[in-house]
This record gives structure tokens, C-alpha cells and sequence, in this order.
């Protein structure tokens, strides 16, 4: 078992397997060796932690994903997600995105890529004005500038 | 925390699960932040490798509207072209002389040639080329590629291009190979998906295993083949098990020479458009063909297939049938066929030998597709 300590100072004691589904926390046990010491894990929150070790539990024995795996990038790449992950990752915008940057920030590859699918799944079929409204954007585009973008990629415009 | 505060790297991964070009061009009109990291994926792959099929032409029409008009863009935002990785280039387009509808379009190619010098990141390239000139549009480009597809004629500069881009893998070639490519040549044990087509013998591809040859043998090609390698079918790597002879040249000489080389061959069809086949049965049927016949020992099936097979009298044809069916004990099929599907001179003779070793004329032929 290892401990995991989050900024705001809370520590999580986590079987070795469930945490090293984090390459970050994986290689970090590697250089250090077996500690007592908890992991510091200064850019993650404990609510954020908590759903992250949530999904290392329940994908602990899913095989490593190849390396290299973004070589191409013209392969088509799907944007399924499994019917866990989907329940898993149904929660507000502002804990979607903490948990894409954990994912991130703790280097776990097929969490980082659900939260990004779940995102891409939001955007997809919506128009600009639509997106924006979801996700609250402000558009910072002039209307000359509007009209610009517009103009140059018309070609890729759906008709 | 909102989506367009997401660092760049996490906006790229998002954007990457986004598949077509319109979701790309909805992502561009989103904000500034957003637009300019969608907005360079969008040019990424202006030719998908994946979707598109070999047979290309009215597939490929709108491809090609699209990439003309993503040029003319790239043409103002060099830093666009920087970021491109797939790319087709098409050389023949005087089959797409259309202008675009509201804008008088330079030509595609011009544009794309103009263009591809700045294409640094390219990896990805379709080239379908008229003349081997074409390749000079692309010696002093910096990319290197990953993987290419040629439709069309290589010849030395198209060779030059090969040695150049140095290509280790996945090169698919669909060509009429025009310069001879040297045995000694580092460049050809590298490339491991040849899928050639070899019109011209006299530069087939030394050691490669080609299963499948095509001869359309013009006159010249005929005389090269006896002038300066007429061993070359003999240099396949593997054994030629299908040879397709298209051929208004072919004679005594040449073709022995040819089924010289080919002693694995399971299935040959000569296909003869315009020439009196009465005369093709006569070279056929001579004793020097029939012992260059004896010695393929594999030879299973033989057609012979033209527009003037009615030219050719049913003893000739079945004294034919018997002898070459005796020189070639495997041989179980022989068919004699006309040119086109329902001409009036349609000519079709299709015949299977019995176990008995009769030959038994059929009524349709479950081998071809032309009837």
C-alpha cells in the first residue's frame, strides 16, 4: 500500500497496483524505492483524487495500452466510451475538466482520453453559438475576424 | 474552469476525437484560443489514406474541390502548409478542368506544387502522375514521408524521387516503372509493399515476388525485351502464377521467349484485340510453341481472348485444344472467346477436360466474367 497526499493536504492510502495505473506515481516509485513517505500530489484536490483512484480501482486489470500508439495521425480514431466510463464520467463540466488535467498531470493515458472523448461528444453536431453556450464561452472574435475564418475554411464547411 | 482555459495540449486531445472536416471548421468559429489550435488540424490531413479507394476518379472529385479551395488558403497561411501530413497529387487534372463555382480557380496542381515545397510536416502522399516530369515538381522538397502511393510512370526522376525520400515501409506503387531500376539499387530492398502492375518487361523490377504479370507489350517493349533483358520475368523472386499477355506484337519468337520465363505459370490469357486470330492460332499451334508449352508443367488454364476469335476455324481451335492439352498434362480448361458481351460475333468456346481426358465443351463458363 502507498500514501497519496493532495494539496489540500488530505492523504489517501492506495494499493500499489491501483496507483501505478499513474506513470507519474508509477516512476516515481521507481526512482525512490519502497517508502513510508506519501507522494505528494500538489496539483491534484482530494474530491478530484477520490474519482481518479474511483476509475484506477475499476480498470486496475485492463491491459497497458501500446506504445507509440499516436504515431499516425491519420488512423480514425472512435471516440466510444464504455458504458462504466460513460456513468463515471457523467458529472458536472467543472469536475470534468479537473479530472481531464489530474489525468493529465498523473500521466493515466485512458482517463485522460475518456474525459477528452466525453468533451469531443459534447462539441460534436453543435453549432459555434451552441458550443459556446454550453461550455460558456465568450466570443472574442471580431466580426471582421468572424467573417476571416469563415472565408478561408468555407471548403470544410458542412453543405 | 472552462473548456477554453484548458491548456493547449489537453485542447489538442480534445480536438484530436474530432473526425470530420466540418466539425473542425465548427471548432474554428468557436473563440480566438480554440480556433488556433483547431484551425491547423483541419489542414492536417487534406487526403485520408485510410478512406480512400484505389479506383479514385469520381471518388475523389470532391476531395479534390476541397483541396483546391484548402489551397488556396494555404497559399496566404504558410504556416498552415507547414502542418499538412496527407496530401493527394494529382497530375492528370485536366480531367478536372471545372473552375470552383464562384471563383475562378487556379489550376489545382499549379497551386498544390506551388505549395508543397513549404509542406515540411508532410508523411502522407498520393501522387498520380501523367509523365514522369511530374517528379521534378517534388526533388527539392524538404519533407520526408512515411508512406507513398504512386499512380502512374516512373521514370528516372520519379527514381530519383524514390531514392530521395529513402522509403522504409508501406510504399505502394501502381505504376508503369519507365527507367531501369538498378539491381544493386539500396533502395528497392526497402520497399515492401510493391503492388505493381509492370506494362513494360523491360524494366520489371528484379527479385521482388510478383505473382500477377501484366504484359500490354508495344512494339518497343517487344524489342527490348530480346535486345537487353529477356531473362527479366525470370528475376521475380517468387514464381509468376498468373501472366496476362495484352498484346497485338506477339509472335513465334517473343513468345516463347516469354513462356520461357514463366515455367510456374498456373493460369495465362492472351488477349489480342486486333489481330487475325487464325493467324494467332498458327503460331500457337506450331511445334516450336507447343514444346515451349510442354514445359509448364503448373498450367492449368488458358484463354485466349479477342475480337476476331470468330476469325479462327472450329478444326483449328480444337486441333489446338488437343495438342497443347497433350503438351500440358495439368491443363484442364481451354477457352476461346470473343471479344465483348453480347456482340453478334461473340465467339465463345469454353472447354474443361473429363477425367477421361476428354475435352467437353461447356455451355457457360463459371471462370469468366465476361459472359
Amino acid at each position: 500500500m502507498i500514501n497519496l497526499t493532495t494539496s489540500d493536504n488530505e492523504t489517501f492510502t492506495v494499493d500499489k497496483k491501483v496507483a501505478e495505473k499513474s506513470v507519474l506515481i508509477k516512476n516515481m516509485l521507481e526512482d525512490v524505492g519502497e517508502s513510508d513517505q506519501a507522494i505528494p500530489l500538489p496539483n491534484v484536490t482530494a474530491s478530484v483524487l477520490k474519482k481518479v483512484l474511483e476509475w484506477c480501482e475499476h480498470h486496475k486489470d485492463d491491459p497497458a495500452p501500446p506504445e507509440n500508439e499516436d504515431k499516425d495521425d491519420t488512423r480514425k480514431r472512435t471516440t466510444d466510451i464504455s458504458e462504466w466510463d460513460q456513468k463515471f464520467i457523467a458529472v458536472d463540466q467543472e469536475m470534468l475538466f479537473e479530472i481531464i488535467l489530474a489525468a493529465n498531470y498523473l500521466d493515466i493515458k485512458a482517463l485522460l482520453d475518456v474525459g477528452c472523448k466525453t468533451v469531443a461528444n459534447m462539441i460534436k453536431g453543435k453549432t459555434p453559438e451552441e458550443i459556446r453556450k454550453l461550455f460558456n464561452i465568450v466570443n472574442d472574435f471580431t466580426p471582421e475576424e468572424e467573417a476571416q475564418i469563415k472565408k478561408e475554411n468555407e471548403w470544410a464547411e458542412d453543405r | 474552469m472552462r473548456l477554453d482555459e484548458l491548456p493547449n495540449d489537453i485542447l489538442e486531445c480534445i480536438l484530436g476525437f474530432l473526425d470530420s472536416r466540418s466539425e473542425f471548421y465548427t471548432a474554428c468559429l468557436i473563440c480566438t484560443r480554440i480556433c488556433r489550435i483547431a484551425q491547423p488540424r483541419l489542414y492536417t490531413n487534406l487526403h485520408d489514406f485510410q478512406r480512400l479507394p484505389k479506383s479514385r476518379r469520381l471518388e475523389d472529385a470532391e476531395v479534390r474541390i476541397a483541396v483546391t479551395r484548402a489551397c488556396r488558403t494555404l497559399q496566404f497561411q504558410p504556416h498552415l502548409a507547414l502542418g499538412v501530413r496527407s496530401l493527394q497529387l494529382d497530375f492528370t487534372e485536366k480531367l478536372f478542368q471545372k473552375p470552383d463555382r464562384d471563383v475562378l480557380m487556379p489550376p489545382y496542381t499549379r497551386l498544390v506544387c506551388k505549395l508543397v515545397p513549404h509542406m515540411s510536416g508532410l508523411r502522407f502522399l498520393r501522387i498520380i502522375t501523367s509523365t514522369d516530369e511530374d517528379f521534378l515538381n517534388l526533388l527539392h522538397c524538404g519533407f520526408r514521408l512515411l508512406r507513398l502511393a504512386i499512380e502512374g510512370s516512373v521514370g528516372s526522376n520519379g527514381i530519383e524521387f524514390l531514392r530521395q525520400q529513402n522509403l522504409v515501409e508501406d510504399t505502394e506503387l501502381y505504376c508503369d516503372i519507365e527507367a531501369p531500376l538498378p539491381e544493386d539499387d539500396v533502395l528497392l530492398p526497402r520497399l515492401t509493399r510493391f503492388n505493381g502492375t509492370w506494362t513494360n518487361a523491360a524494366y520489371f523490377v528484379p527479385n521482388r515476388p510478383v505473382e500477377s504479370f501484366t504484359w500490354s507489350g508495344n512494339r518497343s517493349n517487344l524489342e527490348t525485351l530480346h535486345a537487353s533483358q529477356p531473362q527479366c520475368l525470370a528475376l521475380s523472386a517468387g514464381p509468376i502464377k498468373r501472366l496476362l499477355l495484352v498484346s497485338t506484337q506477339i509472335n513465334m519468337e517473343n513468345l516463347r521467349a516469354i513462356l520461357h520465363h514463366v515455367v510456374d505459370v498456373v493460369d495465362i490469357t492472351l488477349f489480342v484485340l486486333y489481330r487475325d486470330c487464325s493467324e494467332i492460332i498458327s503460331i500457337l499451334d506450331c511445334p516450336e510453341t507447343l514444346s515451349a508449352f510442354s514445359r509448364l508443367r503448373n498450367l492449368e488454364r488458358l484463354s485466349l481472348d479477342g475480337r476476331r476469335m470468330q476469325q479462327v476455324s472450329p478444326f483449328a481451335s480444337s486441333k489446338f485444344r488437343d495438342n497443347v492439352g497433350q503438351a500440358c498434362p495439368r491443363l484442364e480448361r481451354v477457352a476461346f472467346k470473343g471479344f465483348r458481351r453480347g456482340d453478334p460475333l461473340n465467339w465463345d468456346k469454353v472447354y474443361c477436360r473429363s477425367p477421361g481426358g476428354l475435352w467437353v465443351k461447356i455451355a457457360s463458363d463459371p471462370m469468366t466474367t465476361s459472359t
